[in-house]
């Protein structure tokens, strides 16, 4: 499912920082584990075709993302990777639905309305269809940025410190959420996050 | 969904910095497109009133001030000429025929014409009702005097002496209507018109003429060429105001001006000339209200600019999301300035608006031209071409930023 082969990334040229080899099956949920600066985040971009690495290989199923032209690379991100940020960073002039099929009109180029009312309905946003982003909580913000980045059926769920600020209960929440959804859409999970708590319940486990 | 209607909800989601966009960009817009208006409908009105007039003879004096009188009585006459030394020019081979005018007379502001038949003819100008003036003491309206003053045929006007309301009246001569023309568009709608004769007999304060012992004074000539036909006591002492010529040749055009003024009384006034010189006198002004325009388009594009830069700033995450979900650059870049595009053209209309009904208030203010909204000229066009360029400049630069975006560094450090 995922590749990852001598990846070796650069910060402004001067400091460069190695990437352990990696592969993750299909279906196996994982995550990758660090410090603050140990580059977690860094590898969740390039996995994430959002940033380039100096060097090295990423596969994901059968297509090798580090070759594509921006454009390609920026098509396939749309269809292929969903990701969760840290923050919701919703769209401040739509509403929770338009958020939602923006995702889909950006990567699919339409907007399917019934996968949309659905994915609404199983993360428990129904109510909030035509609500502002100011005028929801933070909690449901996240679970529209996690119906976001699922809406397109992506083969890879990234997700970067999804439980940074959470307590315990709700940590144990966000992350069945996440692998509930992801088994649903037939995505593989991959969490990027310092939290220890995270890696009782996700096996497969990259340590930076 | 589509890429304009996501820059359209930008749009509207700050309303407050968006509308001071479209009201800065609506003012500099409207300032320029109404100084068009104005100096468009004045050129236009000028050749409407001064078309077939090939040079105006009156007193000696300014030759604008005996254009401005003569054919869009708005200033006062030179003077008057001698009916014979108007008769003695227009004698000349150069002259195909001339209208003599006897101006000096208004009646409740609208100025009084003494003419012939032939000035209503000149302007296109056709009877409503009624008839042309024939007899002594008898006029024909104007559209506008007619539907202004409430008047109609069988009307008795008196008419005061000089040009502007509250002359000294000529109470015992009244004028009697005997016909109303049809709305030509020209400054004939706002005049009344009657015989040179009556204009005389107004003047001819009862004086009793001694004559009876030299008869053939009250002999009729006509004066062919001036339309009209006098005694000869009339032609030896009545005056007129001015003379509208037309010429039988283009040469007549650089011969005539020069035999006129060799004349001791007479003054030549050429209306394309004197027009011309008009408008280079308020071509300065304009100029310089012009340049006002220009520099509130130019700093409504900066606050375009900055409104656009600003909004970057603040979405920069969005952006970056929107990236992250299969956006390409293009898309981004294309969006931003669809956002700089919908500022302007709203901008651009609201303009429009602006200056058209503005346009319409202050035409409507003048109770001489009838007020249109919906006069367009063809240089309108190319402002509001022009506008759109400027606006699309002011979001070029922001646009390419966010083409530029590192998205990932972005991401990072949210």
């Amino acid at each position: 499912m995922l590749t990852i082969n001598s990846l070796v990334h650069s910060y402004d040229g001067t400091v460069t920082i190695e990437f352990p080899n990696w592969e993750v099956e299909k279906g196996n949920h994982s995550v990758i584990l660090g410090n603050s600066g140990s580059g977690k985040t860094t590898l969740l971009h390039i996995i994430g075709g959002l940033l380039r690495p100096q060097s090295g290989e990423v596969k994901i199923g059968e297509t090798s993302i580090s070759q594509m032209t921006q454009s390609s690379l920026d098509k396939f991100r749309g269809i292929n990777i969903g990701i969760v940020f840290q923050k919701a960073h919703l769209i401040s002039s739509l509403t929770v639905f338009e958020n939602l099929a923006l995702s889909q009109y950006l990567g699919k180029g339409k907007i399917e309305k019934k996968a949309v009312l659905e994915i609404m309905d199983r993360l428990g946003l129904e109510e909030l269809k035509t609500r502002k982003i100011h005028q929801i909580s933070q909690g449901q913000a996240q679970r529209v940025s996690i119906g976001r980045a699922l809406l397109n059926n992506p083969s890879l769920l990234l997700a970067d410190e999804p439980t940074a600020s959470l307590d315990d209960e709700n940590c144990g929440k966000v992350i069945q959420l996440l692998k509930d959804q992801a088994e649903i859409h037939n995505s593989t999970l991959i969490v990027a996050t310092h939290d220890q708590r995270v890696k009782g319940e996700l096996k497969n486990t990259l340590t930076l | 969904m589509n890429l304009f209607s996501l820059s359209a909800k930008n749009v509207i989601a700050k309303p407050l910095s968006s509308l001071l966009s479209v009201l800065l960009f609506g003012f500099g817009v409207s300032i320029i497109v109404i100084i068009l208006l104005t100096s468009s409908f004045m050129k236009n009105e000028i050749s409407k009133n001064a078309g077939g007039i090939d040079l105006v003879v009156g007193a000696k004096g300014s030759p604008l001030q005996i254009i401005l009188a003569s054919i869009f009585h708005i200033d006062f006459p030179t003077g008057n000429i001698s009916l014979n030394d108007a008769n003695n020019l227009v004698a000349n081979r150069l002259i195909t025929s001339a209208i003599p005018l006897s101006l000096g007379d208004s009646h409740k502001g609208y100025r009084i014409v003494g003419t012939t038949h032939a000035y209503a003819e000149l302007y296109g100008a056709e009877l409503a009702q009624g008839e042309m003036f024939e007899q002594e003491l008898t006029a024909v309206l104007g559209a506008n005097v007619a539907k202004i003053l409430g008047l109609k045929i069988g009307d008795e006007i008196q008419s005061e002496h000089g040009l502007s309301e509250g002359g000294e009246g000529h109470d015992e001569h009244p004028y009697k209507v005997v016909g109303i023309l049809n709305s030509s568009g020209n400054v004939i709608d706002n005049l009344i018109l009657t015989s040179i004769q009556s204009v005389w007999a107004v003047h001819d304060h009862g004086e009793e003429h001694d004559h009876e012992e030299d008869s053939d004074l009250h002999d009729l000539v006509t004066l062919k060429k001036l339309g009209v036909e006098v005694t000869k006591e009339q032609l030896n002492e009545e005056e007129i105001t001015s003379i509208f010529v037309q010429y039988r040749s283009p040469m007549a055009a650089v011969q005539l001006p020069r035999i006129v003024n060799g004349t001791s009384n007479l003054q030549a006034a050429s209306p394309p000339y004197e027009t011309a010189r008009l408008f280079t006198i308020i071509g300065v002004g304009v100029e310089v209200v012009n340049v006002l325009g220009v520099v509130i388009i130019v700093l409504s594009a900066i606050s375009v600019f900055i409104a656009l830069i600003n909004s970057l700033k603040e979405r920069k995450y969005e952006l970056a999301i929107m990236r992250s979900m299969g956006a390409g650059r293009s898309k981004i870049f294309v969006m931003i300035l669809i956002e700089g595009f919908i500022l302007t053209v709203v901008g651009s209309l609201f303009g429009f608006a602006l200056a058209h009904s503005g346009f319409w208030l202050l035409s409507s203010a003048i109770d001489q031209i009838q007020p249109s909204a919906s006069f367009v000229v063809e240089e309108e066009y190319y402002v509001f071409v022009g506008s759109l360029i400027v606006g699309i400049f002011a979001a070029l630069v922001p646009a390419i930023m966010g083409y530029k975006a590192d998205i990932s560094e972005t991401l990072a450090k949210g």
